[in-house]
């Protein structure tokens, strides 16, 4: 539940890159966000329609591309990929040695500006 | 215009604070350790115990007590005349670098080695903000049920110590410390697991030497 915190920072730094690049709007901020970041993309779309208001980004959009988990089994060897945070166990021979490959992250990946 | 492959990560204002965070401890010779855990596991108690042991045995400690609301945490603390502030975050489940170091600029620091930071009660939310510490250490007490670890598994699975708390509590739950050892391991097979109990201080030693060894292996010296 710590949405309005990412909001916050995607809208600062977004603030703080199209300064540098000497724009006055924002019209899109495209974001990546892992299904093991811990974040409800539809309570960020919310939070972010609150937020932006009297910002740069007043009347941007936010994009939002959702990519999946990935664990990689040490037991196995198998990579499996869900689309939502999952027990860290192999579907595939349900060892619990797993480690994250990727899915953890949240990424401005892109802003639309003028 | 474009701003096009920026691939800035979306909580790297908090992670460069962190570090911030660090090198200060580092340079005044402070241990930080983060407390996680859900509500009402026992970290307040647990520092109300070890804190005055770490004290004699000449590793005096600080304390930020984060908390949603109340300084009661802190006023619990203070009684053990440790030094203790208290971060109210109203609302927010979890600590951020910057609050935790305007509230170390508060702390009248003198001598002491362990900085004891216990994040708000919450299993999910602390885990993803880092705050400049040494170490990330999960506490789990065993009237939450031996699930949790697979429920929460981020958190088990990037701690580098596991406190299981209440264990005098467990004849009541029909349950063993094996049970919770095992499910522990199934997610971190390194991290040294310590059990505790409020009922016998002398479970508390073995983390306390686990503290100790950690601030001389960071900051050499002997004991
Ligand atoms: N039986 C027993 N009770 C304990 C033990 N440790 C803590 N408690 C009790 O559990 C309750 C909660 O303990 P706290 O230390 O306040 O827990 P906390 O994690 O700081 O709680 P929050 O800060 O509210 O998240 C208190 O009533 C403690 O006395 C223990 O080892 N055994
Ligand atoms: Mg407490
Ligand atoms: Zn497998």
């Amino acid at each position: 539940m710590h949405e309005a915190s990412i909001v916050q920072e995607i809208i600062d730094i977004t603030t703080e890159q199209a300064k540098q690049n000497n724009a006055h709007k924002v019209l899109e901020v495209e974001i990546t966000v892992g299904a093991g970041a811990m974040i409800e993309t539809d309570l960020l779309s919310g939070a972010f329609d609150i937020m932006k208001n009297e910002t740069m980004l007043e009347d941007a959009t936010l994009k939002i591309n959702k990519v999946n988990l990935k664990l990689h089994c040490l037991n196995c060897g198998k990579i499996s990929e869900s689309d939502r945070m999952v027990s860290m166990e192999c579907p595939y021979c349900h060892s619990f040695e797993t480690i994250i490959e990727s899915g953890r992250e949240m990424l401005i990946n892109k802003i639309i500006a003028e | 215009m474009d701003i096009k492959d920026i691939n800035i990560p979306i909580l790297s204002k908090n992670i460069k604070e962190g570090e911030t965070n660090k090198n200060i401890f580092e340079s005044k010779g402070l241990l930080t350790i983060n407390l996680i855990s859900s509500p009402g596991s026992g970290k307040t108690t647990l520092l109300e115990n070890i804190a005055p042991i770490l004290n004699e045995q000449g590793f005096p400690c600080l304390v930020i007590e984060g908390d949603i609301a109340t300084t009661r945490d802190a006023e619990r603390i203070n009684k053990k005349e440790i030094k203790c502030v208290q971060i109210n975050t109203h609302g927010i489940c979890h600590l951020e670098s910057k609050m935790i170091r305007k509230a170390f600029e508060q702390l009248d620091m003198v001598n002491e080695k362990i900085l004891f930071i216990e994040n708000v009660g919450n299993l999910v939310c602390p885990a993803e903000f880092y705050l400049g510490e040494h170490e990330k250490i999960a506490i789990l007490s065993v009237t939450e049920g031996e699930d949790k670890p697979e429920k929460y598994p981020l958190l088990f699975k990037e701690s580098s110590c596991v406190l299981l708390t209440k264990v005098d509590l467990l004849p009541f739950l029909d349950l063993t410390e094996d049970i919770f050892i095992s499910e522990i391991r199934k997610l971190n097979k390194k991290a040294p697991i310590f059990l505790m109990s409020k009922k016998d201080k002398s479970s508390y030693m073995e983390f306390i030497e686990w503290l100790i060894q950690k601030h001389l292996s960071i900051f050499g010296g002997e004991r």
